[in-house]
């Protein structure tokens, strides 16, 4: 069951930098870009921490994909 | 990335001077002259020379640019130097690499173990064999660690 997201479109929302965000959440841009691929799936102490960026709740940011079908 | 790469390809250029050093020690060795009461040993120094320079460029180099800058040298020095686990996600990439670097020991071995069956065949062509041998394990185990990260990392 894959994790979808809504990272970049936040990210975008919040106009910060995939390195920016990178920064407030303790990881690599790397990091980021293979989150917004779907290519990785971040860990809950992670989700979390990105959560608090958006100031929105973690579910409503990462979904897994038959939930949402 | 470029530091997996860099500290991968160091490892196996020292364990390939190293395999040099003692395959050189062990030719000087079988050509030690024992003369009555005296006993001579002569070494080609040029190995030791080589594996000193480089292990003192490699450890000022890997040492500076550690990705963790918060190590101590006394901290740095007891880990692999390949090991990349600056976020969650290269931690699972190490891990990743690691267990395949340790799959390919399962291979590797018993082959090489199987081929020192036809060693007494080659052991005068071939003295040093044991040798290199023990550091292709070695060496094998760093590609695959090496190519697994990179793999890991760009997918």
């Amino acid at each position: 069951m894959p994790l979808i997201n809504r990272v970049k479109e936040l990210r975008a929302r919040h106009q910060l930098t995939q390195g920016d965000l990178a920064e407030k959440v303790g990881v690599t841009r790397q990091t980021i870009i293979s989150l917004e691929k779907g290519s990785y799936t971040p860990s809950l102490m992670l989700a979390m921490h990105i959560a608090r960026v958006f100031e929105e709740p973690v579910e409503s940011i990462f979904t897994i994909e038959e939930e949402r079908k | 990335m470029k530091h997996v790469v860099v500290q991968s390809i160091s490892s196996i250029i020292l364990y390939v001077l190293m395999a040099f050093l003692f395959s050189s020690f062990l030719s000087d060795m079988s050509k030690t002259v024992s003369e009555s009461d005296r006993f001579f040993v002569e070494f080609n120094l040029l190995p030791l020379l080589l594996l000193v320079v480089f292990g003192i460029v490699w450890t000022v180099y890997s040492f500076n640019t550690r990705p963790n800058k918060q190590l101590s040298f006394a901290q740095w020095s007891v880990r692999m130097t390949e090991f990349s686990e600056v976020d969650e996600r290269e931690q699972i990439i190490t891990a990743k690499a690691t267990k395949a670097a340790y799959v390919s020991f399962g291979i590797s071995v018993p082959i090489l173990m199987g081929s020192f069956i036809f060693y007494p065949l080659f052991e005068e062509t071939l003295p040093a064999y044991p040798i290199y041998a023990l550091a292709s394990t070695l060496i094998i185990a760093t590609l695959v660690y090496m190519t697994t990260w990179i793999r890991g990392y760009r997918h």
